[in-house]
């Protein structure tokens, strides 16, 4: 009888990853919930694209106009094209992303881990030249992936909508502004996937573990930005507080002195939230948020910093967290 | 002379204050079919995790086809085909895609034409399409050797793989079993309760209980061991009730006690 001897060399590191990550994304577009969750996000973003676009593009038409009967009447003085912001149009895309976003990420955390679980299969991966870490990171690999190319698809759906729609081309800084902001959407989408992934592996029953997440999630998003909110001087009025008061912008800013503890205290809920760095920084980008609009991206991101850590920080730590939970040798039932 | 398939030196396993396997010192040739008997608990499926690589032991080494299991574990396990108690595979996808993926976490090469390889040695190409979601427990425990064998492994570990079949899949299994062995010289080493099946199968045994390796040896020299038993069943029972109780095997060669 002749003795068997593999001689298949062992794969590279890499490779697993690989495979696992392809896996997940075709999993994804298996996974109905999914699936639901993608379409929502993608006919909101697009309407609100397009719409947006449609806005830019009458403007354009009527300066266009204007500067038509202008020019036939002689006139030389033409006014110059109205600062349109065109990627401003992406503003209710982040308020739809902060929502169903974060709950597309969150499928895609949760059932991650969840159908190893629920097929058992994860001796059988675990016996073959993979190991802990790299399964984990295939998993993260894949679905972070995932994430980025559906982003960037709204991304470059916004460019092509502004630009045939709208008959604007981007500068060179809005270009950079949008791509950032689309970065900025996959940080804030790659913390709810990896929350839930946490969650999934910290605790063994798939149930709690979408309750903690829920939780987490309206906490995160909802509860902290809403306290913010309601502490905030100026929305004790309808109509604003100070405005109430007669007060312009700088005795505003001098009253506010007055109460720093309590504006400190106030932000610090605030920035206990991903969604409200998300927000800050994206409105800030998209020249959105007043203030913003004279700077370069470069001066922008340093301007915002605060919330661009305040987005790096949850990653970090929730994938720190997980691959600790992960790599602890006795949990390969998950 | 050549290596060991299987080489275990004091292999030991703790759970706590538990420990479930106990100081294991056993080797296993190339080409055997090695059946390792035991009562629930005895320690079995930990020794396949410990020697699949799922599980870090205690303390002592083993080798896997000349591998150590925690130094060199990626060998051991591109060396190792191993199909758990109930196999648990992927029901949404079919039994080509199951295998694709296992197969690709292997690097096996040329995928589609391995797949149809086992599926045709397991006498059922026609399985390649369907999904693996409406298959009975012997379907899937033969898709789960199937998944096993693509990597051309040396070594197949075999977790109960006749547990909870009906007569006509425990054959097919243990038909598949000695294919393997005879045809392909596929070293075997399988957990089992099926005495029957062990005594028909198997080319040499051992018996754990409460984490210790009683008995390691030979199906015939067990046998002969025992001229006044009639059968493996009787042999095992025998040995349990001394090791459990005030009987002493010492005297008979192969016992370890």
């Amino acid at each position: 009888m002749t003795i068997y001897t593999n001689t298949i060399p062992a794969p590279k590191r890499g490779h697993a990853v690989w495979v696992i990550a392809k896996k997940e994304i075709s999993d994804a577009f298996r996974n109905r919930l999914f699936l639901v969750a993608m379409v929502m996000l993608l006919a909101l973003s697009l309407i609100a694209i397009g719409l947006g676009s449609v806005t830019v593009g009458q403007k354009m038409v009527e300066y266009n106009q204007s500067v038509k009967i202008l020019t036939d009447l002689g006139r030389t003085d033409i006014p110059p094209a109205p600062d349109l912001n065109p990627i401003a149009v992406s503003k209710n895309f982040i308020n739809y992303l902060a929502m169903v976003g974060a709950l597309l990420a969150m499928i895609l955390g949760f059932t991650s881990i969840q159908k190893e679980r629920q097929a058992g299969t994860l001796r059988l991966i675990l016996s073959r030249p993979v190991f802990r870490d790299q399964l984990l990171s295939g998993k993260v690999l894949g679905n972070a992936l995932l994430m980025g190319v559906l982003l960037a698809a709204v991304g470059l759906t916004t460019v092509l909508a502004i630009g045939i729609v709208g008959k604007v081309a981007l500068t060179g800084d809005q270009a950079a502004r949008l791509a950032l902001t689309i970065l900025m959407s996959w940080l804030y989408m790659l913390t709810f996937f990896l929350l839930a992934l946490f969650f999934s592996l910290r605790v063994p029953k798939g149930n709690q573990a979408l309750l903690l997440t829920v939780i987490v999630w309206l906490v995160a998003a909802f509860i902290f930005p809403q306290i913010g909110d309601t502490m905030d001087l100026d929305n004790q009025l309808p109509g604003g507080f100070f405005a109430a008061l007669g007060m312009d912008k700088n005795g505003e800013q001098q009253a506010l002195q007055q109460f720093k503890w309590y504006e400190t205290v106030r932000d610090g809920v605030e920035e206990l939230s991903p969604t409200k760095h998300y927000e800050r920084i994206s409105f800030a980008l998209l020249g959105i948020k007043q203030g913003f609009e004279q700077n370069t991206w470069l001066e922008v991101l340093r301007l915002k910093a605060v919330n661009l850590v305040g987005l790096i920080v949850p990653v970090v730590l929730l994938l720190s967290g997980s691959y600790a939970v992960f790599l602890r040798e006795e949990t390969y039932q998950v | 002379m050549a290596l060991p398939a299987i080489e275990t030196e004091s292999l030991t396993r703790k759970y706590g204050e538990l420990t479930a396997v106990d100081r294991l010192t056993l080797t296993i040739d190339p080409g055997e079919i090695f059946a390792f008997l035991g009562h629930n608990g005895a320690g079995k499926t930990t020794t396949i995790s410990l020697l699949t690589t799922l599980l870090l032991p205690t303390t002592g080494t083993a080798r896997v086809m000349g591998f150590d299991i925690v130094k060199e574990n990626r060998e051991v396990r591109q060396q190792i085909g191993y199909v758990p108690e109930n196999v648990r595979l992927y029901n949404h996808l079919s039994v080509a895609e199951n295998l694709r993926f296992f197969g690709a976490l292997s690097g096996v090469d040329e995928i589609s034409q391995r797949i149809d390889n086992v599926l045709n040695l397991l006498g059922h190409p026609e399985w390649r399409d369907l999904r693996v979601g409406a298959f009975s427990k012997g379907m899937r425990q033969r898709v789960g050797i199937a998944q096993a064998l693509l990597n051309y492994p040396a070594v197949l570990f075999l977790d109960e793989p006749a547990s909870g079949l009906d007569p006509e899949g425990q054959r097919a299994i243990g038909d598949l079993i000695i294919h393997l062995n005879h045809e392909l010289g596929i070293t075997i080493f399988m957990n089992t309760h099926q005495l029957s099946e062990a005594a028909k199968l198997c080319t040499s045994i051992g018996i754990m209980n409460h984490g210790r390796l009683v008995m390691a040896d030979s199906l015939q020299h067990v046998i002969q061991h025992f001229p006044d038993t009639p059968s493996l069943e009787e042999i095992y029972l025998n040995i349990e009730r001394h090791e459990n109780g005030s009987g002493k095997l010492s005297h008979v060669e192969g016992v370890l006690v």
